[in-house]
């Protein structure tokens, strides 16, 4: 007996935990999706996408008719004929990242390495009956290359040649697929298996001549094969089965195939969409937003995202959203979701606007509504006692106990409440069930299930209530509509607190204490923070993407989810002390909405809970259609940011990708450096800070910019250093060395040169006086002659002082003339120019007269004191 | 394209006339910062407002107070710009060294003589736009 309960409680948890909301483990055939597309009006050089692949580091990389692109989530980079004049043709119709870094790809004439070099290998057996078709890189690195002549090539790298094989089949050869021991080759005339080692070619006779397009080798090493004509093959342990037209399969011509990360296998149709196998069956794989049927390629680039290539279309990225929706197979009564509650058996209570209440236990969904007993449809609160759980509705509060599925009783303004309207139920830790309703009611119900309502002051007769919250100290705090905030402590005493200011007439929605005991209120108008001795607001201006918050929760991840009409925000509860201590601080806050996968961005508020955080840590929030479910821990808040490279250096419009030993001549105006991330999911989130580490530069915020300028004019050593943030996560800092080189005069040898030189010059001029000393008899004649030179000399040194003189006179009259002369010349000119093409007002017109007058006059006094200048010149030069 | 351009000039008729004259060349009127000498330049170009832009322009007189424009040069000369910056030099002064010496400065691309007209504004925007 014991143990046949054991598989009963077994299958039933087996059987029902997906009910619960459990997102996190399903694959992305599972999971709420977002699709976004990209075209050649966005980037790709053309629509057909033939092959997808990513790269060492990340980046995808993708083949089409015009040539191969790399994409890192914001950046397209084309390598064509455009860029690589060595390509033969443009048509890439197979490409495949190398374990040994870089990509290959291949057109039917040539094969292409890209790494930071472009290599081209041509294959000179090309022929029109000789065209590549497919090539593939087996586990030791060899290179196989198959045409549509059936022979096969390979590729050897100390040539750098292709060079024949002994291998040759029957018919073109469309696909080559590498095993631990082998080759699979694809035909269009069946499968074969090809055993190096033996030099041995198997066909698959079970398969038959059929024309193959696609293969793929899944986790337990069995083949799925794709046809032209023939539909979808499994080869498993020597047993094939076919799945064709007749027996599920929407299409019998496969074009791509790709087995996801959790082991389906995706299957792509040449004009009929995608089909997933899973769990042993066919099933159609349906995206929203993602309605295109001619498929080219599939790539799953990791769990969360899949890239899509099509036949004219372009590339589309299907991601797991971040923001899922409750599972398929619970229907909910309406879709204005309103409060949210998870009761202590782990069930889930679920008001709507109208509908009534949805009961989603571990195996089964009950509702409650006017037809069996509900008071009302409207439900503003839901909240559970020990006992039972409440539902406030429109009309009435009603109570059903736990473990019933009837309503008990139903509490009305007969019973003591101040309104039939019960604006929010709260349960507190000590035992108090609190009852808000319209009309000024705060009420509690004691054990003895009799309603008192507690005595307010008059002004709040009026007042409608919000939320409840109980703080650390069991001090209950109720939010209203404009009227402040209630504090009502153990003893009952009723504190009132007024928001003053701009914050007057807030609406209070909900609450949050943080670890320092600061009690977060929810408001219209922000976040509000409330210490014993200050207060603090977070708005907009701080970095919320909205300031009307609806409600706040917490996730295990300690991240802080706030609701709204715009989606949903989270930033992490550490920023919180940010906005206490630094003013003006700008926290890192990340907007959920949309494009996040929610399905209706508004979020609903003014109910209690509005929101759930479940036991099993996802949290829901009630929006206008649906229920919004997070999964904190598949928002990767971290992952994607840790990364940023440097694509290249440019200045004197040369760009240099290979970055290293970069020499910049000295005097460069505008060396540019471009850097990037890999991201696919917020690229426009990024945002980038960068220094030049030699200049003890601050790191510079440059927001999403991905280029940096520089104008170096000392010559040296510098460092570059970039680094990307992400929702408040930085990556490593990416470095690379330049050097700017100095102008032959600021060299060391020139220096040198200069400093030999005057060694040289010394010498020779030591020489030279000591010669003259022995010339003694010479000396004589000499001074004789140097006083005689000695006395004109004064005299002209006497004259040349005078022309000296005159001549700075004259360069500063012709400063004048052309500074100070010239500025209010410049001005009249400058004015009248004006007149002569704007029309002017009044006032302005009368603005410029005056200024032409001031011109004209200081001009009449320049041209004064040029005149007396140039007369003192004049007489002191006749002197 | 935003370019960000600074009018630096002591005379308040010169600031005045320039502006008219850029806004009607075809520079756009919120974009035209102005400074009284070098000095108050450098603190608008420190200002964060070089982000929301893509290049930068700097119509620069010689003659001010404070700091003038071979100062202000010289202090530009080793700074980091987080946009291309360049510099247009417009002064009253029709002396050849200065035009040459204005010449052999990094990011000086143009030397206007005062005034400024909107046929060399246009000159000096089309300019502009090739770097």
């Amino acid at each position: 007996m014991g143990f046949k309960r054991f598989i009963l409680l077994l299958i039933f948890i087996f059987s029902l935990t997906p009910s619960q909301g459990q997102q996190s483990s399903n694959s992305i055939f599972e999971s709420n999706l977002v699709v976004k597309q990209w075209n050649n009006q966005t980037g790709l050089p053309q629509n057909t996408v033939f092959d997808i692949d990513k790269d060492a580091i990340g980046n995808l990389w993708i083949s089409t008719e015009e040539g191969i692109v790399r994409f890192d989530g914001s950046k397209f980079k084309v390598y064509n004929g455009g860029t690589n004049p060595d390509f033969y043709s443009n048509l890439f119709n197979m490409l495949s990242a190398s374990p040994n870094g870089g990509i290959w790809a291949s057109n039917p004439m040539e094969l292409v390495h890209i790494d930071s070099l472009v290599n081209v290998y041509k294959f000179k057996f090309y022929s029109n009956e000789n065209k590549i078709t497919c090539f593939e890189e087996d586990k030791d690195g060899k290179l196989w290359v198959g045409t549509d002549s059936g022979n096969i090539y390979h590729l050897n790298h100390r040539s750098k040649s292709i060079e024949e094989s002994n291998v040759k089949l029957d018919a073109p050869v469309n696909f080559i697929k590498s095993l631990s021991n082998g080759l699979l080759i694809g035909t269009t005339n069946g499968l074969y298996e090809y055993l190096p080692a033996r030099n041995e070619l198997k066909y698959f006779s079970e398969l038959g001549p059929i024309n193959i397009t696609a293969i793929t080798v899944d986790n337990e090493q069995s083949f799925w094969i794709g046809s032209q004509t023939n539909g979808l093959f499994h080869i498993k342990n020597d047993s094939v089965i076919q799945f064709a037209e007749r027996n599920g399969l929407k299409e019998n011509f496969i074009i791509a195939l790709d087995i996801s990360p959790t082991g389906e296998v995706l299957i792509g149709t040449s004009s009929s969409g995608l089909q997933v196998f899973k769990d042993g069956k066919l099933s159609d794989f349906q995206v929203k937003g993602f309605d295109f049927n001619d498929i080219k390629s599939i790539f799953f680039y990791s769990d969360n995202l899949l890239w899509i290539g099509t036949s004219g279309s372009g590339l589309y990225l299907l991601r797991k959203a971040e923001v899922q929706e409750i599972p398929e197979d619970i229907h909910l009564t309406g879709n204005v979701i309103l409060p949210i509650f998870e009761d202590k058996n782990k069930n889930i209570w679920i008001g709507t606007a109208g509908n009534g209440v949805n009961k989603i236990s571990s195996n089964k969904i009950e509702y409650f509504s006017k037809e069996n007993g509900l008071s009302n449809g409207v439900i503003l609160s839901i909240y559970g006692s020990d006992e039972a759980i409440y539902i406030g509705t429109a009309n009435g509060l009603n109570e059903i106990l736990l473990g019933s599925s009837t309503i008990n009783k139903v509490y009305t303004e007969k019973d003591g409440l101040a309104s039939n309207i019960i604006k929010a139920v709260y349960f507190s830790s000590g035992k108090t069930l609190w009852i808000a309703t319209r009309s000024g009611g705060i009420h509690y119900l004691n054990g003895g299930k009799k309603i008192i309502q507690l005595e307010l002051p008059e002004f709040l007769t009026n007042a409608e209530f919000n939320s409840f919250f109980e703080d650390m100290d069991g001090n209950i705090w109720i939010g209203t509509k404009g009227s402040g905030l209630l504090i009502i402590d153990e003893n009952k005493e009723i504190k009132h607190v007024s928001l003053t200011g701009r914050l007057r007439n807030s609406d209070i929605l909900s609450f949050y204490e943080d670890d320092k005991n600061t009690i977060w209120i929810g408001t219209d108008k922000g976040l509000i923070g409330f210490n014993d001795d200050a207060y603090f607001i977070l708005n907009k201006e701080n970095g919320l993407k909205f300031s009307e918050i609806y409600n706040i929760i917490e996730d295990h991840n300690n991240f802080l989810w706030l609701s709204g009409n715009q989606g949903l925000q989270n930033f992490h509860a550490d920023e919180l002390e940010r906005v206490k201590f630094e003013e003006n601080a700008i926290i890192s806050v990340r907007l959920f909405n949309a494009n996040n996968g929610m399905k209706n961005e508004e979020a609903n508020g003014g109910v209690f809970p509005a929101g759930w955080r479940l036991s099993n840590g996802n949290i829901w929030f009630p929006t206008v259609e649906g229920i919004a479910v997070i999964d904190p821990d598949v928002i990767e808040y971290y992952k994607e940011a840790s990364n940023v490279y440097i694509e290249h250096i440019k200045f004197a419009n040369q760009v240099y990708t290979r970055i290293n030993n970069i020499q910049v001549p000295s005097g460069t105006v505008n060396i540019e450096i471009e850097y990037s991330s890999i991201n696919f999911t917020d690229p426009g989130a990024i945002n980038y800070f960068y220094r030049i580490k030699e200049l003890d530069m601050d790191w510079e915020n440059v927001g999403n910019r991905r280029v940096g300028y520089f104008t170096i004019l000392e010559p040296g050593e510098y460092t570059f250093e970039v680094k990307s943030e992400l929702f408040g996560a930085f990556s490593k800092p990416k470095a690379f060395s330049f050097a700017v080189v100095p102008f032959f005069y600021q060299t060391l040898w020139f220096k040198a040169i200069i400093l030999f030189s005057i060694i040289a010059l010394s010498i020779l001029a030591l020489d030279y006086f000591y010669r003259r000393k022995k010339g003694v008899e010479l000396a004589d004649l000499v001074e004789r002659r140097t006083s005689e030179l000695k006395r004109s000399n004064e005299k002209l040194k006497v004259a040349f002082k005078d022309i000296e003189e005159q001549n700075i006179k004259l360069k500063e009259i012709a400063w004048i003339q052309s500074h100070i002369v010239r500025a209010p010349l410049a001005r009249l000119l400058g004015v009248v120019d004006l007149l002569s093409y704007k029309k002017l007002e009044d006032k302005e017109l009368k603005n410029l007269f005056v200024n032409l007058k001031v011109s004209g006059e200081e001009l009449d006094s320049v041209i004064r004191d040029i005149v007396r200048k140039s007369e003192e010149v004049i007489k002191d030069s006749e002197k | 394209m935003k370019i960000l351009s600074v009018i630096v000039d002591d005379d308040d008729l010169v600031i005045y006339l320039h502006k008219v004259v850029l806004e009607e060349a075809g520079f756009n009127a919120e974009d035209i910062f102005t400074a009284i000498n070098g000095k108050e330049a450098l603190e608008v170009l420190n200002q964060s407002v070089q982000d929301d832009y893509n290049k930068c322009i700097i119509f620069l007189d010689i003659n001010m107070p404070v700091m003038d424009g071979w100062e202000f040069l010289e202090e530009m000369k080793n700074r980091i710009h987080t946009i291309p910056t360049f510099i247009v030099m417009v002064t009253s002064s029709v002396n050849i060294e200065d035009r040459e010496k204005a010449k052999s400065v990094n990011n000086v691309i143009d030397y206007i003589e005062k005034p400024l007209t909107i046929s060399k504004a246009e000159n000096v925007l089309k300019l502009f736009k090739d770097i």
